[in-house]
């Protein structure tokens, strides 16, 4: 009878559930898709010398220095770990930028949570992972926007003072914010017709490479950032790729065993609903009960069998939903015993060595503990 | 599916994304937007201005969090706004409510749809909710546990009676 009931509802809703897919898409007016199709070679030669024309004319710009500008506005965190925001047009977040090793594995915690959100949002969560994992206790903090237009220059520069001022750190009882502006630095800023931030920049490049600062002006923003932070972006990337890939590695583990202990949950829930159709349908339920005391050993049927089971299933959930929190307690453990371990190393060491991550092997299902 | 990336990918415009969590979210936010404005027209109109502020709102979801239950969440909101538009407008001396706004759709849908107006009468919201995101969105008890926040077994126990009440009406009205 339960599954006529069902059967029946599924008929009903083919019948009454609306499609409103098309006049949805027609209102938020997406791009019609293109279909795939063979076209006359004649266009294709065509599209390919057209192509050979917009690289000849963009080329030069491209290679160029000046035209590898890279982001118009980027906000460096220069604390220990060292990253920079890349920011769009709207303030949101394009890019993360790791520009030493700790900045490596702060980035990669972060980048998923900010990229597309808003600058506001990108600051809190990125003072959120330095204050949990201990670095804000002693260190500076100096977070520092730069841009060409010196208008949203202090503008952004502003709502980062005030993110910073407004957080809570839960590990220290103050963040030190160090001041990066004064008004001889603007004043030199103007002579040379820049940004204070992106002046701020090029006078710590002069500063640490004993370079003159009329050669690091000239300099665009991705170049200075480079330079200032000795970043060997090859040899960055390669520990990047090496740290991502063990991290995956890693996650696929927990995630396979996160469903192993999902599936037992879902095995005990379709157990639990095939009694209670039995039950339902009034239909003879010894035999299935039995078998399900011996699956479920520590099952206790009472006077009421519906409310034992459903009790049962709460019970097994909340066992469960305790060891997937274990699980992740051990998966973010055994991440930070990776960091802890690559802080130790130089790069060469981390790209040529193995990095162990954790199997989760010892980590099994057992009840018997949560009583 | 990965209905997280959806949205995320969403958020930078991406059509095919919105095909995939049209496809993996419409029944359930239709039956969450039915079991409160209990009227399919209503119900209709009211789901495409959800999808309408899931694709606005994409950039706002949190990672991590459940997508499903953000995307209800805003069918919810956006129903009993209805709700309550619809109430304003229409049933200020009517005492059921529910009956009224089920009566304004046509006799041929309730034909159609005998049991699913069945269960809109004579459940609750909430169990008329569950029921269906159990079986006609095809969630799992443990999945319809996280999105309603409520412990799997009651989750169990509400579906069950749910399909005992239906029973039950079915063998008196036939």
């Amino acid at each position: 009878m339960s599954k006529n009931i069902i059967k029946l509802l599924k008929k009903e809703n083919k019948a009454i559930m609306p499609d409103v897919k098309d006049k949805i898409k027609a209102r938020l007016n997406f791009k019609k898709s293109k279909p795939f199709s063979k076209r006359p070679l004649l266009f294709g030669g065509i599209s390919f010398a057209a192509l050979c024309l917009v690289l000849l004319i963009a080329l030069p710009l491209l290679i160029s220095p000046k035209g590898n500008q890279g982001s118009d506005t980027v906000v460096a965190f220069d604390i220990n770990p060292k990253f920079v925001f890349n920011l769009n047009d709207d303030n949101s977040i394009k890019n993360v930028t790791p520009l030493n090793l700790e900045g490596i594995f702060v980035v990669n915690e972060i980048k998923p949570l900010i990229v597309n959100k808003s600058l506001e949002y990108a600051i809190d969560v990125s003072l959120k992972e330095l204050d949990e994992n201990g670095y804000l206790i002693d260190n500076s903090v100096k977070v520092l926007a730069a841009c060409k237009d010196s208008a949203k220059e202090v503008s952004i520069n502003n709502e980062i003072l005030l993110n910073l001022k407004n957080f809570k750190p839960i590990n220290t009882t103050k963040i030190n914010i160090v001041d990066v502006y004064s008004i001889d630095k603007k004043a030199k800023a103007d002579k040379f017709n820049v940004s204070l931030g992106f002046y701020t920049l090029a006078e710590d490049l002069a500063n640490k490479t004993n370079q003159p600062i009329n050669k690091t002006i000239k300099k665009n923003l991705k170049d200075i950032m480079n330079e200032l932070y000795d970043v060997d972006i090859l040899k960055f990337n390669e520990i990047e790729n090496k740290i991502d890939y063990c991290l995956d590695d890693m996650k696929s583990v927990f995630i396979e065993k996160k469903e192993e202990y999902e599936n037992i949950l879902d095995n005990l829930e379709n157990d639990v609903e095939y009694l209670l159709d039995l039950l339902e349908d009034e239909k003879d339920y010894t035999v299935q009960l039995s078998s399900f005391i011996e699956k479920y050993p520590d099952f206790k049927a009472d006077k009421n069998l519906e409310k034992d089971l459903e009790k049962f299933l709460n019970y097994k959930e909340k066992i469960i939903e305790k060891q997937i929190e274990e699980l992740e307690k051990r998966y973010k453990q055994e991440k930070n015993n990776i960091y802890k371990d690559l802080k130790d190393k130089n790069n060469d060491e981390i790209i040529s060595g193995d990095i162990i991550y954790g199997d989760f092997d010892d980590f099994d299902y057992d009840e018997e503990d949560d009583d | 599916m990965n209905l997280e990336k959806c949205l995320k990918d969403l958020s930078n415009g991406d059509e095919r994304s919105f095909d995939i969590i049209y496809k993996e979210t419409s029944k359930a936010v239709f039956h969450i937007i039915l079991s409160i404005v209990k009227n399919r027209a209503s119900a209709e109109d009211c789901m495409q201005d959800v999808f309408m502020t899931v694709y606005k709102n994409s950039y706002q979801y949190k990672e991590g969090t459940n997508p499903i239950a953000w995307i209800l969440t805003i069918a919810k909101n956006a129903a009993l706004n209805y709700y309550k538009k619809g109430k304003r407008e229409v049933c200020y001396d009517i005492v059921d409510y529910t009956d009224t706004f089920v009566s304004k759709d046509s006799l041929e849908n309730r034909e159609e749809a005998h049991l699913i107006y069945a269960a809109l009468k004579e459940l609750s919201t909430e169990d008329y909710q569950i029921l269906m995101l159990c079986e006609i969105a095809g969630y799992k008890r443990r999945e319809v546990a996280k999105i309603l926040n409520m412990p799997i077994g009651t989750v169990t126990w509400k579906r069950n009676n749910a399909i005992k009440i239906l029973k039950n009406y079915l063998e008196k009205n036939g």
